[in-house]
């Protein structure tokens, strides 16, 4: 599905990480862990294809459709949650059946809030409005980025639940976050960006 | 279809959605609409107030006026209609779907262009009242276009350049108007004789300047944001 060889990154001259190399197969999930500012983000966006690493290759199996889900939910809070999904997926040119559209609306537990601004929603909905987003196109790889900063307990584990049907539907799943415990709990594999920081 | 008219077909596709997004967005909250309203209408009363009726020379400071005013309320609309794709990090997705950086580009030009319209018309129609300045000639109305196909090139180019090196705005008020300048050069003087004579001969060549000027910044900002962004990576 994904392979990088020899990943290497830096920003005004500060090298962030060298060295990465990464194999996933289909429905494997990645976990990437590391402290704050070891280059997770960084690396998780030249994954979706957002930056371009300094060293290193980044081979992608061929036609595959990859979503990102980053920090900030990269939604327009404006707009209703609907609005974003159907401009979004206009612009991907990628969208689901309504069937599933609506089955994962349920699982998100989103439908009674769909024509609701961003802006009115409280962080957790625009995570799972964001998760949303990404799910629409019906991607093979999923990048997620800290999906569970800031999300209660209860949120947390809805969505651990949502990522383990998605990895059992064939997805593959790169997920990042500075809680080891949690991205464990989900993950195959997992890569510590602590190890490859200079 | 073949696999080229496809992708003009896409291309065109993604155009008017982005463009759609943006006058959606706008038109529901005002916010930039509005402020260069109130900007523009404070600015034309205070100068119907401060401006002595019978100078000599009144059509052409009102000509300048006019230009000067629409000017800095593009700045506005431009920075305006960026930060809706910058402020969430939007605009990454929407490169990251492939978007063509040229299409990008363009769509937002559309849009400051649209926006600029409104207010080029409120522009004109407080200057008719207050001034009472006759516009004599509608090749005025075609002057107006081609000078706001340029001013919306040149801010959207440096708008995006400002907004994602975080530079403050007020860099960009002094980056736009060496750039702008040949632009209101012309437009000043076309609007100058046709509010006065309205013989289209005298402004011939200020016309074809316009005109010129239009299609190197449409081209060279399409150029220079795909670079931009390639080199942003």
């Amino acid at each position: 599905m994904i392979k990088a060889n020899n990943l290497s990154k830096s920003f005004n001259g500060n090298r962030i990480f060298s060295g990465i190399n990464i194999n996933l197969e289909k429905s494997r999930v990645l976990g990437v862990v590391g402290n704050n500012g070891s280059g997770k983000t960084t690396l998780l966006k030249i994954v979706a294809g957002i930056f371009n690493p300094d060293t290193g290759e980044m081979n992608l199996k061929e036609n595959i459709k990859l979503d990102f889900l980053g920090h900030e939910n990269m939604l327009y809070q404006n707009f209703s949650i609907l609005e974003n999904i159907d401009f979004f997926s206009n612009i991907s040119g990628f969208r689901i059946t309504s069937e599933l559209q609506d089955e994962i609306e349920k699982a998100l537990g989103l439908q009674n809030i769909l024509g609701k601004k961003i802006s009115d929603l409280s962080y957790g909905q625009r995570k799972k409005a964001s998760m949303l987003r990404s799910l629409i196109s019906d991607p093979d790889l999923l990048v997620l980025d800290e999906p569970f900063s800031n999300l209660d307990s209860d949120s947390t584990d809805s969505f651990i639940s949502i990522l383990k049907t998605l990895k059992e539907a064939g997805k593959s799943i790169i997920i990042s976050s500075n809680r080891k415990d949690i991205v464990g709990s989900v993950s195959d594999n997992l890569l510590n960006m602590d190890d490859y920081n200079e | 279809m073949n696999s080229y008219s496809e992708s003009n077909t896409r291309d065109i596709k993604t155009l008017f959605s982005l463009f759609k997004k943006d006058l959606k967005l706008e038109f529901r909250s005002l916010s930039t609409i509005l402020i260069t309203i109130v900007f523009t209408a404070l600015i034309v009363v205070l100068f119907n107030i401060a401006f002595p009726f019978g100078v000599a020379q009144k059509n052409e400071i009102i000509s300048i006026i006019i230009w000067v005013v629409f000017l800095f309320s593009s700045l506005i609309v431009s920075s305006g209609m960026i930060e809706l794709d910058t402020k969430d990090n939007s605009l990454e997705l929407i490169l990251m779907y492939g978007i063509k950086s040229e299409i990008y580009f363009l769509s937002k030009v559309l849009s400051v262009f649209t926006i600029l319209s409104i207010v080029q018309l409120t522009i004109f129609s407080l200057f008719y009242v207050l001034f009472q300045l006759s516009f004599q000639n509608p090749v005025i109305i075609f002057v107006a276009i081609l000078t706001n196909i340029g001013i919306s090139s040149i801010t959207v180019i440096l708008g995006i350049l400002s907004v994602r090196n975080n530079l403050n705005q007020n860099i960009l008020s002094i980056l736009v108007i060496p750039f702008t300048l040949p632009y209101l050069l012309g437009a000043v003087e076309v609007t100058n004789q046709l509010t006065e004579s309205g013989n289209i001969n005298y402004i011939l060549n200020s016309l074809y300047a316009i005109v010129a000027f239009d299609l190197i910044f449409l081209i060279s900002g399409a150029l220079l944001i795909g670079v931009y962004f390639k080199l942003e990576k």
